[in-house]
Parts: C-alpha cells; sequence; structure tokens
C-alpha cells in the first residue's frame, strides 16, 4: 500500500506552534495576548529575513547546479545530462536569488504595476 | 472588581497585536510558498510531468497562492471589489457605530464581536489562498480542495465585510440596513 506523505494544516500549526515557542522566549512575560501577537510576528519577520537568506543559498547552489549539468552535458555529447534541465536550473536559481523581484513582477502582473498592495490590513471595528 | 465594559475594552486593545500578526503571517507563508514554487518548477524539469503527482499546474498554482498572500490586502480588495462593488476595500469598510439610546456595555460587546469576526474572515480568506496551492496538483482530489478553497473564500470574504454582508441579507427580505 503506498504510504502518502501528506502534510496536513494541523501538522503545520503543530510545527509552527513548537518553532514559535522555541524563538519568542519573551511571549511568556507578555502582559497581555496582543503583546504575545506583537512578540510572534517579531519572530515571524525574523524567519522571513531567514527565510529569504535560504532561498537566496539555494539560489546560488542552482546555479552552480546549472554550470555542472552544462559541463555534464558537454563531456557527454548530451547523453548524460539535459540542455533544457541546465537552463531551467539556471532560471530557477536566479529567481530564488532574487525572490523578492519575482513576488513584486507577479503582483505586478495580476494587479498592475505598482498596484500590488502589501500594506497591513486592518480590522475594524 | 473589573466589569463587562473594561473587560472589553482591555480585549480591544490586543487588536493592533493581532493585526500585526495576520499580516506578518501571511507574508511569511506567501514568501515560502512562491520559493516552494521554484522547487516545484525544478522538480518538474528534472523528473517530469507525473500522474497523482507534480504537473505543471503544481508551480503555477504555488506561484499564485504565494503572490496573492504577500499581496494579501490587494487580493482581498479584489474580491471585495466583486462582491460588493467598486467602492469596497479593506481601507473603507464599514464600522458598526450602533444606536444613540443602545447602552455603551452592548455597543462595545458588539463592535468586539464584529473585530472578532473580521479577524476569523481575514484568517479564512488566508485559508483559502493556501488551499488553493493544491488545486490541480492530484493531491488529495482536485474537486475537493476546489470546493473547499472556493467556500473559504466566500465565507471570508462575507465575514471581512460583516456590516454589508448582514444589510445585503436584511435588505434581500426588505428590513433595510438593519446594521
Amino acid at each position: 500500500m503506498m504510504k502518502h506523505n501528506k502534510v496536513s494544516l494541523a501538522d503545520l500549526f503543530k510545527v509552527s506552534a513548537f518553532v514559535i515557542a522555541l524563538v519568542a522566549s519573551d511571549a511568556a512575560l507578555a502582559a497581555d495576548a496582543g503583546k504575545v501577537a506583537t512578540n510572534v510576528a517579531n519572530s515571524f519577520n525574523a524567519m522571513g529575513l531567514a527565510a529569504q537568506a535560504f532561498f537566496a543559498l539555494a539560489g546560488i547552489v542552482m546555479i552552480g547546479l546549472a554550470g555542472f549539468t552544462f559541463i555534464k552535458w558537454n563531456k557527454t555529447d548530451g547523453q548524460g545530462a539535459k540542455l533544457s534541465l541546465g537552463f531551467l536550473y539556471l532560471v530557477v536559481g536566479c529567481c530564488l536569488f532574487y525572490i523578492a523581484s519575482l513576488i513584486q513582477t507577479t503582483g505586478d502582473t495580476a494587479w498592475g504595476e505598482g498596484q500590488g498592495n502589501r500594506t497591513r490590513v486592518q480590522i475594524t471595528q | 472588581m473589573i466589569d463587562a465594559t473594561t473587560m472589553l475594552s482591555s480585549f480591544m486593545k490586543s487588536f493592533p497585536g493581532f493585526e500585526l500578526l495576520l499580516n506578518v503571517f501571511v507574508g511569511l507563508v506567501g514568501l515560502v510558498l512562491t520559493g516552494t514554487a521554484l522547487f516545484k518548477f525544478a522538480e518538474l524539469g528534472k523528473h517530469g510531468s507525473q500522474p497523482g503527482g507534480v504537473t505543471w499546474v503544481t508551480p503555477a498554482m504555488y506561484l499564485i497562492s504565494g503572490v496573492a498572500l504577500f499581496n494579501f490586502a490587494s487580493s482581498v480588495n479584489t474580491f471585495l471589489e466583486t462582491f460588493y462593488g467598486d467602492s469596497t476595500s479593506v481601507s473603507n469598510l464599514l464600522g458598526y457605530s450602533g444606536g444613540s439610546d443602545m447602552p455603551q456595555q452592548s455597543k462595545l460587546l458588539i463592535q468586539t464581536l464584529v473585530a472578532c469576526l473580521r479577524l476569523y474572515g481575514y484568517f479564512t480568506f488566508a485559508r483559502a489562498l493556501m488551499s488553493m496551492r493544491r488545486i490541480g496538483s492530484g493531491q488529495s482530489g482536485s474537486d475537493e480542495v476546489f470546493k473547499s478553497t472556493s467556500i473559504r473564500l466566500v465565507a471570508g470574504i462575507g465575514l471581512i465585510n460583516l456590516i454589508g454582508t448582514a444589510n445585503i441579507v436584511s435588505s434581500t427580505f426588505g428590513f433595510g440596513n438593519v446594521v
């Protein structure tokens, strides 16, 4: 029987709760739920930076992989590697390195140039 | 002795924190989904399209979900304008003011309830955008995912513009704007 490795939202929340408990040490000292939320949000900001750094690193690795794929393709006369895969690694690597630009470009495509609204939503009472 | 008004006022003071958490959370998830879309592209290039696995739709849906979450205000605005007209946006949603003869406690209670339901609406909408990534990827049946995503999108928008929705329902049955 095939085993499905599907990650449910509940699992995601469990992992998030564990990570938050680890990184948001100030939460235990917070005065109210709003402060807890603010502390957690600050941790998310740091996680966002970490995610960007990870994607940039992955981008560099993928650009390197593209180089190796081109070399392998050249050495084996196209038998050992696909040229298209090399180009794909190159494009994906560049997109990963400039992920913020990719988000902006896709946002501009959907909502028009400069029209994508990344401001905070506010809860009206 | 802490009365209900003080309790509700204190609770409402926590809302800017919840707002910040919501905005940062959707931004982070948007960033991660966009990155995952690129990894899916690479996976697709390496292994090719597989039935029930990664197809060409998978990275595209991840990218759309990620960008929609990153531009969360724009995504909500798009749906608000579709449902309630061009003048409705996240920045000018109707709030609850209450009648002049209404007790202050009741007014505050309804305002707190409206804020809680709006917050829930925003999270429901964000969940809809997150589950949208699984449409067409062959995981757990695309039809089921599409159905739950659509329901969450509509329910989320209805809750975000709760006052507008209540007025529309009451106007439909001839009572006019009640809130």
